[in-house]
């Protein structure tokens, strides 16, 4: 047999990090021509493990068979070389560089005289090669013009156009919306069909068993189990992976009185992007925003909260008609959002937790813009117990938290202060799913609390849970909004999302 | 408490501090290698170098060097330059010497403006900059070059001289007769520095638009005015600077402060390997230009020529450069 069942095989993997162990013991064989899913939460070891296996960092102990053969992978170009490559959670190219130019980066054809690029075979052959991937894209359009869909088809385009057999692929579908994520489960099935072999990470479980074969499950560094998908369901998935009961449930027991309207937006409109877009949200509520990517919901918020400009539109905040200018206004207003992109635009991540907590307070906690130290103390101290953020101490970095307790330094910020309406944008993304249930008491804690509370999301199963109404948006306009008692129906929020 | 569960992980226990060897070696060796170097002078010059007389000379070379990096560091502490900082400086001192000598002020009133208009040019840079979207880079350059011409312009090269002699208080005189005045300047400098760097809201968010700028943003710091106010800081040392110097000196040249930009940069980034990763700091800052100010006068004090001083101060930086960056990259 010239070919091998497995693969991959990696056996008995320990890696340490200055005296951390953060694999400890790893087994993983992955087959031929499968999909095969590795979960565990956040600090299980994930990518630690794709990191050995593309070269990006040594092993301490343990062999890793390419083939059947033992291989020393010694950098992500080796890796590479040998058919394995990775489609980051971070996609990297350069963003003013055609789809062709990052397709064919580092592997351009050259004329006669080497260095010049032989321009027109360069599109030539990236029209041929798309073809044969059966992957459509805009070749000529920039790449940082692309949509995150795209920009994600390009990375794999480029990572096949290499001839890699095994593709990592580490959160594919966390930026994407619904149709997206069909559209990328689809070509995942194809690429098996064509014999490639994909290893796929995400916390997305449905995703997981929809196009895997087979899963791996890791916690604290060790393999727990690995097995067909078949042997697997969802909850038992999920106790696997974090060990303790986790309740799982649709509708939970709210405490608290919805009031008055806190704030509402009428006739909205942005040129094609929002339509007379119309919503409120009440004292003690939480209003969900549900919409497939490009439907407008970020983008009406940016606009009520004056970080994009709009056309026309009549912002209410307890009854006052407001006009923000930038966020600043906003926040002093009492108008805040925890935005999606948390080590973009959330964190400051090599700033120890409590300046993290105090940095939107700083005006209640100093006098003469001097800062009053024993106060922030306390004050940092007493937030960070509130939301139970789990770290060694309050002087310790954020960046070095796990995306949960991340979440919550964030959404710290704007605890104590006078908010009104507290928007979070995708709260949970990229976050595992024991952290998530932590936001969720969270987001209700603050809405029993008497804040208005918005939540936009991606997912479904999230709204249902936490919200008492959803408003659902497509193609720049509300299409649907959606009471509790409907909320059982997820096709009906879905149908709405889609248009049809 | 609304949130009480069970079930918290402790993850961030993983990262928790060490201290061991190469802990100790990655905060201080920056610190280390400086002693090394006053070891080394010590014993190649025992009679001249390891003296309380040098050690103060060497503080009061190196002390209109330390007070223009403390402003350059508020700067470079939001991730931003100014390239004007010679130019400028340069500016200013002509313009003390045209207000002591032509104007016939008093030696207080003419500081004073100086130091005013210092900020006026660091507001400049910062309006330029932060509201007007011009990249920091191009946008100093450009108010250096304004700066540079006025100065040609005004001085048509030529220097002014005969100041006053109470002017010689801001830098040439020294306190009991033994430390020098313009080392209590720098101390105050860098005592008010550091108030604000580690004391004050502002400082909280100059530290804040340098980790992240968005996330600053977006907890509604102003992050354009925290810009604005890092410029003028630096143009407030580059005024401060500016009297000291002229007061040195005795007399204004057109061009005297124009190396301050390259030694100054190299002393903050000296400084930012010294204790914090990389970051710009203050008390870092001071340990560059100590350096700086220690290779040079260890060097002259050896008969090394002045080009050979170049070269051993370029190859310090680089060393100290690269080891940082090794040692960060080892760590991620």
């Amino acid at each position: 047999m010239s070919e091998k069942k497995y693969i991959i095989e990696m056996h008995g993997i320990k890696k340490s990090f200055g005296g951390v162990q953060a694999l400890r013991n790893i087994d993983l064989q992955i087959e031929r021509g499968t999909c095969h899913a590795l979960v565990g939460e956040n600090g299980a070891g994930k990518s630690t493990l794709m990191k050995i296996l593309t070269g990006i960092v040594g092993k301490d102990t343990g062999k890793i068979l390419l083939n059947g053969q033992e291989v020393h992978i010694t950098s992500l170009r080796h890796a590479e070389k040998l058919g394995i490559a990775i489609v980051p959670q971070e996609l990297s190219f350069v963003s003013y560089f055609s789809t062709a130019e990052n397709i064919f980066y580092g592997e351009e054809p050259k004329r006669p005289i080497p260095l010049f690029v032989d321009w027109k075979k360069l599109y030539n052959d990236c029209e041929k090669k798309l073809e044969e991937l059966k992957i459509s894209l805009p070749i000529r359009t920039p790449a940082g013009k692309l949509n995150v869909s795209d920009q994600q088809m390009m990375v794999i385009a480029r990572v096949l156009a290499k001839n890699a057999d095994a593709i990592i692929m580490d959160e594919p579908t966390a930026r994407l919306g619904h149709a997206e994520v069909a559209k990328l489960l689809d070509y995942i099935r194809y690429l098996k069909s064509c014999g490639k072999t994909i290893i796929y990470i995400s916390h997305r479980l449905e995703e997981i068993f929809q196009v895997c074969d087979n899963i791996t499950v890791l916690r604290d560094g060790e393999t727990v189990q690995s097995a067909p998908v078949a042997e697997f369901d969802h909850d038992k998935l999920i106790n696997i992976m974090v060990d303790r009961k986790i309740k799982i449930e649709t509708g939970r027991k709210r405490k608290g009185q919805i009031g008055e309207t806190v704030l509402s937006v009428q006739h909205l409109n942005k040129g094609d992007e929002l339509k007379d877009v119309a919503f409120e949200v009440h004292k003690g509520e939480i209003l969900g925003f549900f919409g497939l990517v490009g439907a407008g919901r970020t983008e009406a918020i940016r606009a009520v909260l004056g970080v994009d400009r709009y056309d026309k539109a009549e912002i209410t905040l307890e009854g006052r008609p407001v006009v923000f200018k930038n966020m600043g206004q906003a926040l002093e207003a009492g108008v805040a959002l925890v935005p999606e992109e948390r080590r973009k635009q959330g964190i400051l991540p090599n700033t120890p937790i409590f300046k993290n907590i105090s940095i939107a307070n700083l005006n209640s906690l100093s006098r003469f813009g001097m800062i009053n130290k024993r106060k922030e103390a306390d004050y940092a101290e007493r937030v960070s117990q509130m939301l139970h953020v789990a770290c060694s101490s309050l002087q310790q970095p954020v960046g070095s938290l796990s995306g949960g307790n991340q979440q919550k330094v964030v959404i710290s910020k704007y605890i104590d202060r006078n908010i009104k309406v507290l928007i979070l944008d995708e709260p949970t993304r990229g976050i595992d799913v024991g952290a998530k249930d932590q936001i969720y008491e969270i987001i209700e804690g603050l809405a029993e609390r008497g804040m208005a509370v918005i939540v936009i999301s991606s997912e479904i199963p999230e709204l249902q849970l936490i919200c008492d109404r959803i408003c659902v948006m497509s193609q720049g306009k509300v299409s649907a909004m959606i009471g509790r008692s409907e909320f059982a129906d997820s096709d009906n929020i879905l149908r709405n999302a889609i248009g049809v | 408490m609304a949130y009480k569960r069970e079930g918290v992980y402790f993850d961030g226990e993983l990262m928790a501090k060490k201290a061991n060897l190469s802990q100790i070696a990655r905060n201080y060796g920056t610190l280390i290698a400086y002693i090394v170097m006053v070891i080394v002078f010590s014993a190649l010059a025992p009679s001249s170098f390891p003296t309380a007389k040098n050690a103060i000379a060497i503080l009061r070379q190196i002390a209109m060097l330390a007070t223009i990096s403390i402003g350059l560091t508020f700067v470079l502490i939001t991730k931003r330059s100014d390239l004007s900082i010679g130019y400028s400086t340069s500016l200013l001192g002509i313009v003390v010497a045209a207000l002591l000598v032509r104007a016939g002020l008093n030696i207080w009133l003419a500081a004073l403006i100086t130091v005013i208009l210092g900020a006026v040019i660091g507001f400049l840079n910062g309006v330029v900059i932060a509201y007007m979207g011009v990249p920091d880079f191009i946008g100093s350059l450009g108010v250096g070059y304004v700066v540079a011409g006025i100065n040609q312009a005004y001085t048509k090269g030529h220097p002014i001289s005969n100041l006053p002699s109470d002017f010689e208080i801001f830098g040439a005189q020294r306190l009991f007769g033994i430390i020098p005045n313009a080392v209590i300047i720098m101390l105050i400098v860098m005592a008010i520095a550091f108030v604000i760097l580690t004391q004050t809201k502002l400082g909280r968010y100059i530290y804040g638009v340098g980790d992240n700028e968005e996330a600053s943003l977006m907890s509604g710091v102003n992050t354009k005015k925290t810009i604005v106010w890092a410029y003028v800081f630096c143009g407030i040392a580059c005024g401060v600077t500016a009297v000291m110097l002229t007061s040195r000196l005795g007399s204004a040249h057109p061009q005297a402060a124009e190396d301050y930009l390259l030694d100054s940069i190299a002393a903050v980034w000296l400084g930012g390997t010294a204790f914090k990763d990389g970051e710009p700091n203050l008390a870092g800052t001071l340990l560059g230009a100590l350096i700086i100010g220690t290779m040079a006068n260890g060097l002259t004090i050896l008969n090394v020529s002045y080009y050979y001083q170049d070269i051993a101060t370029g190859l310090i930086i680089l060393a100290a450069v690269i080891v940082t960056s090794i040692q960060k990259s080892h760590k991620n």
